[in-house]
């Protein structure tokens, strides 16, 4: 339970985290015209936080079943 | 140029394919073996959210804004950490009470009214009808281009192709049997269509790859990379919007911010959405993989976006080929066709995947919560013996289907060739975005009442009616241009793009706006200001509460009356037909291990099982409807609602008790705790003291015997030996005698049993005998003893025989310890305000300060090396102590080494009755 309840937090966190990072003013800071490799800041910026976030939500969200090694217990409990 | 006949041969080879898959899952989940019990399924599924203006219509948005097309995928991300908490929720309480659909799920919310749920229905219906005509206009266009595609003639003009030559007819025809043969198998349609979401989810897959495909052949084999193209970009005009977020760039910072906003409800309120999100899911654990997994895809979908969009406004000069179809025109413009041929696949299945949805769920609210509450009203249709009505529910779902496509297509070739892709999927956005107030309150919060509900529902489908679509209207012709600069009326606050005077936002932020504005407004001080009926208050309660009630508790004495087994049975096999309804009974006898037949009258559980066998079939509102035509219902009376209430009172009550206990034994645990230690302390306490006595009784005892023996065993010793012998033993007898009626006098204190016998007594008498009676031994040890005793010593009560022993005690000690060369002993009476003191001063070597408080114990006796263990039982000051404690007072000594030490003890004048001891 205590586990769950804190997963939730963590969710919660990420979804204030993504509107602040996906949001004026801190998107602005990027709303740049520079180039990064040939690929426009913003662009690279938007797409890497992109990934960046799913990827927590993957850690977020998976860790438990990580950690739970017995995915046919899971599975057959379904 | 690719050929009519072979586009049109692999678009319906690959509805084929569909309907083989459906139809492969269908059986499979027959056979018991489902296929969508599986979280990459639900996930895939949930991608019906990416529809044709994903596939055609970002890269056209992107072509004219830039970055402008992400927010609408940056929404959903951003939401998906909640889903736990808001689908999860909303998904436990669809499968509790069975519910199909947004319309349903409203309604059984604010206590399962028909008006708003057929409310919720119609603003779905009018807002979504577009979208789904927005796909048929997707697939025609995409196929036309693809049959006559020359880079200079793109106008496509669809009111000169009649619809019998329309491809898209064809395929809006297929996509209805479809949604026919997959959406509609069981009636009760909170059952899930395996077959339907299979389908789905194998269309997601295909968009997927196919725009993957298209933007890796755009980016890594027409160019060399994302690099190149952004530097090829450099040489268009206006490339600089492409880079940034800013006016120029087409998309503002809060066209940014209520986009994103708008997305992220859409993606939870849009029919199709709710649909495949609550009523398909099998487990909800399937969310959680859904969280990452649909973000992970929504990602994918837009990495080339952007690219393909820079690689087409470099490849055909401006204005020549429309935006919305550069994933098509490039691959064709390089010669292609095979890749063209694949994106349109691609299209096509992001196309009808969003038409059998929406249309599947339309149907299910039109049917459910449109036609059947009508239906009811109608009397002959309940009481009309038509015995089977499950054929006519089916009829009615399935012809909505129909309706809806065609009213679709229709919409297509007269409307809709005004709009873009993009434009008319954010107007249908900002049509579900009206529902979410009221699920969102109604799963969050008790207090939203079903007049809050729908002043807040109508307020913000006004305001969204006049502000978005009234304007395209305008725009088309149909009403007149001067409502988009004038204003209706002529009133310049009543411009639907600035509407109330609003300037500087865009038509959806602004539109998004005002209706949330009035939405949310009106449902908060509506719920305030009306009362919740019972009904309503206990949906509530069930919905506000779902997570944490599982199964049966949280079910409310939502019927009271009476009915029999056997006219629900007759009711039930009426509407969801006989197979279904022996099954049911069967599974609810099994469960609960009753006898149904036997059943006089059924109880209000049973009624309300049936309730929600219909409401899977009819919808909430009207399974009421129709459980109340044959329930004989009674009003709940004021007394009954008291009981209710009593019956909550009470186990309140009780639990409040049963806190006080636990307080009180608690409380009591901790006083026995105490008073075990104090036992096993005083247990001590009497070891110590037993030892102490047999040790001071031997001593004396011990010399009395070996005096006895040496008189015995030497009868020839001479007379003044023997004489010294028995003045020995005589003494040590004595001692003996003293020391057994001190410990008797001091059990006594302490047990509470002294004989006191309190007489008025003055005080300079008794110290006057003290003296007298110690004079003999003051005088064998040299000792001066005086009395400074005032001329009027107030009389005080108190034992007299016991306060001379205390004197006794005292002067003798001090005898003891003075100065041996010139002892002195005075005592002295001083009288204060309300009590005698009396001190006993000596002139001895005094006590030492941390040997001050030790005297007072029993048996204690200083051990002072210079001179040795004093004479003495060790009890004298413990029995004084004692006995000037019973008289009220207190006793206490001062001194310091070699300066004499005072033994001083009070005597008050009054006695507190109160503590008289028994």
């Amino acid at each position: 339970m205590n586990i769950r309840a804190r997963r939730l937090q963590k969710l919660v966190v990420l979804f204030l985290f993504g509107i602040i990072v996906f949001n004026y003013p801190l998107l602005s800071i990027f709303n740049r015209e520079i180039f990064w490799g040939g690929i426009p800041l913003l662009y690279f910026y938007v797409f890497a936080v992109w990934f960046i976030v799913i990827a927590l939500l993957i850690l977020v969200v998976e860790h438990k079943n990580l950690i739970r090694v017995p995915k046919n217990i899971e599975e057959s409990g379904e | 140029m690719i050929p009519n006949w072979l586009v049109f041969l692999v678009s319906f080879c690959y509805l084929g394919f569909l309907f083989a898959i459906a139809y492969y899952a269908d059986a499979r989940a027959d056979r018991g073996k489902s296929m969508i019990n599986n979280p990459y399924i639900y996930a895939l599924s949930l991608a019906v959210y990416c529809t044709a203006w994903t596939f055609y219509g970002s890269v056209g948005r992107a072509a004219s804004t830039g970055l402008g097309f992400l927010p609408v995928y940056i929404g959903p991300t951003l939401i998906a950490p909640l889903w736990l908490l808001i689908m999860r929720k909303i998904v436990r309480i669809a499968k509790q009470q069975h519910i199909t659909s947004i319309a349903d799920f409203i309604s059984s919310r604010y206590g399962k009214s028909s008006f708003l749920g057929g409310l919720v229905a119609v603003i779905a219906v009018i807002g979504i009808i577009p979208y789904i005509s927005l796909q048929l206009k997707a697939i025609s266009n995409s196929y036309t281009i693809l049959t006559t595609f020359a880079p200079q003639s793109v106008s496509i003009d669809h009111a000169s192709v009649p619809f019998f030559e329309d491809t898209a007819f064809y395929v809006a025809i297929l996509l209805a049997v479809f949604a026919i043969l997959f959406g509609t198998r069981h009636l009760d349609a909170s059952e899930r269509h395996e077959g339907l979401v299979t389908a789905i989810a194998f269309e997601s897959i295909i968009k997927l790859v196919s725009f993957l495909f298209v933007g890796i052949f755009v980016t890594y084999f027409l160019y060399n990379g994302l690099g190149d193209i952004f530097s090829h970009a450099k040489s268009l005009p206006d490339f600089k919007k492409f880079l940034t977020i800013s006016h120029d760039s087409g998309v503002t910072w809060d066209e940014w911010v209520w986009i994103t906003f708008l997305s992220l409800l859409a993606v939870m309120f849009l029919p199709r959405q709710f649909h495949m999100a609550v009523v398909e899911n099998v487990n909800e654990k399937h969310i959680e993989k859904a969280i990452w997994f649909f973000p992970l895809y929504l990602f994918l979908m837009n990495i080339f976006v952007l690219p393909i969009a820079l690689a087409g406004l470099l490849h055909f000069p401006a204005n020549t080929v429309d935006a919305d179809t550069f994933v098509l025109a490039i691959p064709l413009a390089e010669g292609h066709q095979w890749i063209a041929l694949l994106v349109f696949i691609g299209g096509l299945s992001a196309a009808t995947s969003m038409v059998i949805v929406a249309t599947i769920a339309l149907s299910i609210m039109v049917s459910n919560n449109l036609v059947m509450p009508i239906l009811l009203q109608i009397k002959t249709f309940l009481s009309s013996r038509s015995t089977d009505l499950t054929r006519t529910l089916l009829m009615i779902r399935r012809g909505s289907i129909v309706v809806l496509v065609l009213w679709a297509y229709v919409y297509f070739r007269i409307v809709a060739e005004y709009y873009t892709l993009v434009s008319i999927g954010l107007i249908s956005f900002t049509a579900a975005a009206q529902f979410a107030p009221a699920i969102i309150g109604g799963i969050f919060w008790r207090g939203g009442t079903r007049k809050g509900a729908l002043a807040g529902l109508i307020a913000g489908s006004l305001v969204w009616a006049f502000t978005l679509p009234t304007p395209f209207a305008a725009q088309a012709g149909i009403l007149p241009d001067s409502i988009l600069t004038q204003g209706l009326f002529g009133i310049s606050f009543l411009r639907p793009y600035h509407f109330l005077g609003l300037e500087g936002m865009d038509p959806i932020s602004n539109s998004l706006f005002w209706s949330m504005f009035f939405n949310i407004g009106f449902y908060i001080i509506v719920s305030f200001s009306s009362r919740a009926s019972f009904l309503e208050h206990s949906q509530a309660v069930l919905f506000v509460k779902a997570p944490w009630s599982s199964g049966k508790d949280g079910q409310y004495q939502l019927w009271r009356g009476t009915s029999s087994v056997e006219v629900l049975q007759a009711l039930l096999i009426r509407f969801i037909g006989e197979r279904n309804t022996k099954r049911a009974f069967y599974r609810y006898a099994r469960d609960h291990q009753t006898d149904l037949t036997k059943l006089q009258e059924v109880d209000q559980e049973f009624i309300s099982f049936a309730e929600q066998l219909l409401t899977g079939a009819i919808g909430a509102a009207s399974a009421r409807v129709v459980i109340a035509s044959v329930v004989k219902e009674e009003p709940f009376s004021v007394a009954e609602m008291m009981n209710i209430l009593n019956e909550t009172q009470q186990a309140i009550s009780q639990k409040n008790a049963l806190e006080k206990k636990s307080r009180e034994l608690e409380k009591a645990t901790a006083q026995l705790t105490k008073a075990n230690a104090r036992l096993l302390e005083l247990d001590g306490l009497k070891d110590d003291f037993v030892s102490t006595v047999t040790h001071e009784l031997r001593t004396p005892l011990t010399s009395v015997r070996a005096f006895a023996e040496i008189l015995y065993d030497n009868p020839d010793l001479n007379v003044d030996q023997k004489t010294n012998f028995l003045s020995i033993i005589i003494k040590e007898s004595e001692r003996l005698t003293r020391l057994i009626n001190q410990v008797l006098d001091l059990q006594k204190v302490e047990s509470h049993t002294m004989d006191w016998k309190l007489t008025n007594i003055s005080m300079g008498d008794i110290v006057n005998e003290a003296i007298e009676a110690c004079s003999q031994i003051a005088m064998e040890k040299n000792v001066i003893c005086r009395g400074e005793i005032p001329d009027d010593v107030p009389v005080v009560q108190g034992d007299r025989d016991r306060l001379i022993q205390v004197m006794l005690n005292l002067i003798s000690n001090g005898i003891k310890f003075a100065n041996p060369d010139f002892g002195e002993v005075t005592v002295q009476i001083s009288v204060n305000n309300d009590h005698l003191q009396i001190d006993v001063r000596d002139n001895g070597i005094g006590i030492k300060e941390e040997n001050q408080r030790v005297i007072f114990e029993k048996f204690r006796q200083i051990n002072d090396p210079d001179r040795g263990k004093p004479a003495g039982s060790g009890l004298g000051l413990t029995i004084t102590q004692r006995i000037i404690e019973f008289h009220q007072g207190k006793l206490w000594v001062q001194s310091a080494p070699d300066k004499g030490s005072t033994f001083s003890f009070t005597v008050p004048f009054k006695r507190k009755e109160e503590s008289i001891l028994p």
